[in-house]
């Protein structure tokens, strides 16, 4: 056996030569135009007064005293029409910029958990900016993650503040690409905006090299606050790509069958993109399925996702093909409360059937448990080894007569976390496991990996654009 | 590759009576490109050819009968199935997980296990009765697999001659007459492929001869390119079913692999095991054999997080190429150990993706678009009579933790092996297998005292 120590590439890609099916032509057909029927019939419920009156002169339906806004077939695929298929989610390092052009699938952190897993006590503890720092840090190491979410959300910083405490944070803390989620309004929009001018070198800058994306979600069923649907207009003016986010509920806030939750997140998602094509012509967006469904017995997700998460997000990225729109997809679920068997199963199963999926440039998930909740650096490590014995197996086996005749030794690699020492001194050792060794690595992370910080003044421009920001208060 | 809509018409289908629960056979992904999988076959063509042995051609589906025919198994194309199979020399106990070597008793647990379980079809030798004496252990064995299931049984193809007429003797008590036997074979082995010559070559065809179904196993190392190992794999497991096929035309032959190892004693070899075990499927589905792979294998010596991740690569490796049997379920430590605790959650695994190959159903009432119009936006599904009606559909794990935080810290922390442990120990207690007819066991256990009389 010959195990491969090689350096590790600062990024690694999912390649994805295979395309599992799970709906038919036809069924891709019928789900679609049930989804033009829901936005011309029910439409979505848009809360900004302004964003209406942008898109009644757009060609929507609006009816202002109910706040919704209907959208005929022919307004859906026109803008549809208008995504670009392609973009470039640019990186502070410009080595680490991603195409997101269909040829790659790329692994980001999950977010934005309001509880961490204590590293040293195990305990599980509201969220800091400390752990937001920190778990940046490990994503911007592990060279499976291209680019970074919002890990945690910090308890300890003002609500109001938080949108520009994560782009402070993603932006000095690693240099791979910041995709934001926490953007919940024009000022905010605005305040990301200026902070990623800043970094990048001006507002022209920034827009031939976006290094910062986001999306918005949409409130399930079909409800866009008005908030959020201002900052994403906002930021596709901005030049940033603008993406829309459904997390429909399969019996609370999205319909118990799995087609129908498809057409309703379907609607939310297209619905989103029209909104942004309309109002922003050419304006780089995705679309970013995370179904889940409710645990009837309990209230809460679904913590045992089953097999209904799996073909939801292979249909869905038979969609995203379908549309030729890029695709975000959630794709490490688990309802394990700690990295136990439950875990690398859902894990395992969740990543491979995406991989598999024929279309998934981003690709979501990393370090969380209990259904996103509790954020867990741990995870990342063993996730992030995951994802790379999954690219191999997409690297497929290559038959030529000289793969066939070749005596010298396959390169291997296997997870370290794997290793494993003699029975009996595995046994002295107390049987630790991948979580145990998962979790040493993580400590030699955050005691060795430096990242290249930002140049003095760029740093201090963004203090003060965050002090500004804390200054205005919360109303604003 | 299979498309959807040819698997869409068919309930998920287990056995009649919904005794034994399957995977079913949706689109197959194929990891070999065809040009690929053309060098492929003329390789292993040319290297059988320099033995006097040809490429072998499809024996046709097959079956592998259940002393209960509601847990019959049918062999073609449609749906693979769970077993248990090649044996462990230590077991993890059950209440404590420390390890021991195994017993006969073990292995009549195991099946009893096995047989409670409607995810398991085939009960195969999950562990070795190290307490039996030569030479009858084998028989021994088959004997406590038939007296604690009702489902088919497998076993380990025996040395010699004289066990394999003993074995015989049994199938035959148990289906009645020779007719049955070959239209209901009660059993099945798994020979290894390496070295199919001599004694264990006559054994094997007497087997094949009688109409049971014969698995030809290899067992591969990696060497050389992954494409060299899985060339050389595929010469070996062919070259024995052809010597088999050309022995005994008649034979029921499948193809099986066990998980593609690192070393001789080594882990299963990462991503490379994965993709062996896809292109193995594909090699055996496009020569028309069933395929048999060890897609739970794991290095790992607990059910733990590498535990699950390597299962669960396996078994989504198994629902995208639909191989047709999926044994080695509850072994751990590289198939060194078997684990009870570890048979229920591999269990679970089996379960966690077998409807996804079936694809989503969409019609007007599955669409929903009425139901989303009344609800609207901002409104919720719960009181909906679309929901009650289809809330029930839910796939629900047996193991995996579904409490709230708080609960499950105020529970001590389980994890699925503790669940899964509390079952096992529930069905041990409850499960009885429907017993061999008195009669029946009476004349096996002759057939076993002759044999231990004949001795080596």
């Amino acid at each position: 056996m010959s195990v491969v120590a090689t350096e590790a590439p600062r990024i690694r890609g999912l390649r994805h030569p295979f395309s599992i099916q799970v709906l038919t032509e036809d069924e891709l057909e019928r789900v679609h135009e049930a989804t033009l029927r829901v936005l011309d019939r029910v439409g979505l419920e848009v809360r900004s007064a302004r964003i209406r009156s942008e898109l009644a002169a757009a060609g929507a339906r609006v009816d202002d005293a109910a706040m919704r806004v209907r959208f005929p077939p022919e307004m859906v695929e026109e803008h549809l029409a208008l995504i670009p298929p392609d973009f470039v989610m640019c990186a502070r390092d410009p080595a680490l910029d991603l195409p997101i052009d269909g040829s790659a699938g790329w692994l980001s952190g999950d977010g934005t958990s309001a509880f961490v897993v204590d590293l040293e006590t195990g305990e599980r503890r509201p969220s800091t900016m400390r752990d937001l720092i920190e778990t940046t840090r490990v994503a911007d190491a592990v060279s499976e993650l291209a680019y970074q979410w919002p890990t945690v959300a910090p308890s300890d910083v003002p609500p109001h503040t938080q949108a520009a405490h994560y782009t402070y944070v993603m932006l000095a803390h690693s240099t791979k690409h910041a995709q934001h989620n926490e953007v919940y309004s024009r000022r905010d929009a605005q305040v990301v905006l200026e902070m990623a001018r800043v970094v990048a070198g001006g507002d022209r800058e920034l827009r031939e090299r976006p290094i910062v994306s986001t999306y918005q979600c949409c409130i399930s069923p079909l409800v866009y606050d008005e908030g959020p649907i201002e900052a994403a207009v906002e930021l596709a003016r901005g030049g940033l790509p603008s993406g829309f986010v459904a997390m429909g509920i399969g019996c609370a806030t999205a319909p118990a069958t799995l087609a129908g939750t498809l057409v309703s997140m379907n609607a939310e998602m297209l619905g989103g993109m029209t909104i942004v094509e309309a109002l922003v012509p050419g304006a780089a967006t995705f679309c970013g399925p995370y179904p889940t469904l409710m645990d009837l017995r309990t209230g809460d997700y679904r913590q045992d996702w089953g097999p209904e998460d799996t073909l939801l997000k292979l249909a869905f990225a038979q969609l995203a093909h379908r549309y030729r729109v890029p695709i975000n997809i959630m794709a490490l679920d688990t309802g394990a409360k700690t990295q136990d068997w439950q875990a690398g199963l859902q894990h395992a199963v969740s990543l491979f059937a995406v991989a598999a999926a024929g279309r998934a440039e981003m690709i979501t998930g990393t370090g969380t448990l209990h259904g996103a909740a509790v954020y867990d650096n741990t995870n990342v490590v063993l996730d992030a080894e995951l994802f790379r014995l999954i690219c191999e197996v997409c690297e497929g086996i290559p038959v030529a007569d000289e793969t066939l005749s070749r005596a010298e030794l396959e390169e291997l690699w296997l997870p370290p976390t794997f290793a494993l020492e003699p029975l009996e001194a595995w046994e002295r050792a107390g049987r630790p496991g991948a979580r145990e060794r998962a979790r040493e690595r993580v400590r030699e992370i955050l005691a060795i990996h430096e990242v290249e910080p930002l140049p003095e003044d760029v740093d201090r421009e963004l203090r003060r654009i965050i002090a500004a920001r804390e200054a205005e208060g919360p109303s604003s | 590759m299979r498309p959807i809509d040819a698997v869409r018409d068919r309930a998920l289908p287990g056995t009649e009576g919904g005794r034994i629960l399957a995977l079913p056979h949706g689109p197959a992904l194929e990891i070999l490109a065809p040009a690929d999988l053309e060098r492929l076959l003329a390789h292993v063509r040319r290297a059988l050819g320099e033995r006097g042995l040809d490429l072998p051609g499809s024996p046709g589906p097959l079956m592998l009968a259940g002393r209960d025919p509601a847990c019959d198994l049918p062999l073609d194309g449609r749906a693979g199935w769970l077993g248990l199979g090649w044996p462990a020399d230590e077991i993890l106990e059950l209440e404590t997980d420390s390890r021991r070597p195994t017993t006969l008793t073990d292995l009549e647990e195991a099946a009893r296990l096995a047989d409670a379980l409607p995810q398991v079809g085939v009960v195969g030798p999950a562990v070795r009765a190290l307490d039996a004496p030569e030479p009858i252990r084998p028989l021994r064995e088959f004997h406590a697999l038939l007296a604690h299931t009702t489902k088919h049984v497998q076993i380990s193809l025996p040395a010699d001659a004289a066990t394999v007429e003993a074995a015989l003797g049994i199938a035959h008590i148990v289906a009645g007459d020779e007719r049955e036997m070959r239209e209901r074979p009660p059993f099945s082995a798994l020979a290894r492929a390496g070295g199919l010559e001599g004694e264990r070559l006559e054994a094997a065809v007497m087997l094949a001869r009688a109409g049971l179904p014969l698995g030809v196993v290899v067992e591969p190392v990696l060497a050389g390119s992954l494409a060299t190992t899985l060339g050389r794999a595929l010469q070996e497991v062919l070259a024995a079913a052809a010597l088999a096929l050309a022995r005994a035309p008649e034979a029921r032959v499948f193809l099986a692999s066990r998980a593609l190892r690192a070393g001789p004693d080594g882990v299963p070899a990462g991503s490379a095991a994965l993709r062996f075990q896809m292109a193995f499927v594909q090699v055996a589905h496009h020569l028309g054999f069933p395929a048999a792979v060890e897609a739970l294998a794991t290095g790992s010596r607990a059910s733990d997080w590498r535990a699950g991740a390597e299962g669960g690569l396996g078994m989504t490796a198994a629902w995208m190429t639909g191989p047709d049997l999926v044994l080695g379920a509850g072994l751990r430590d590289a198939g060194r150990a078997f684990s009870p605790v570890g048979l229920l959650l591999d269990t679970e695994a089996f379960d966690l993706v077998r409807p996804i190959p079936l694809g989503i159903a969409v019609d007007e009432e599955t669409l929903a678009v009425d139901v989303i119009e009344k609800v609207g936006p901002g409104g919720h599904f719960l009181g909906e009579p679309h929901t009650l009606r289809h809330m029930r559909e839910t796939w629900t794990s047996r193991f995996m933790d579904r409490d709230t935080w708080e609960t499950w810290e105020g529970k001590g922390r389980p994890e699925p092996p503790d669940h899964a442990r509390e079952r096992a120990c529930e069905l041990l207690t409850t499960h009885e297998p429907e017993p061999l007819p008195p009669a029946l066991d009476d004349r096996i256990r002759e057939v076993i005292a002759e044999r231990e009389r004949r001795g080596h």
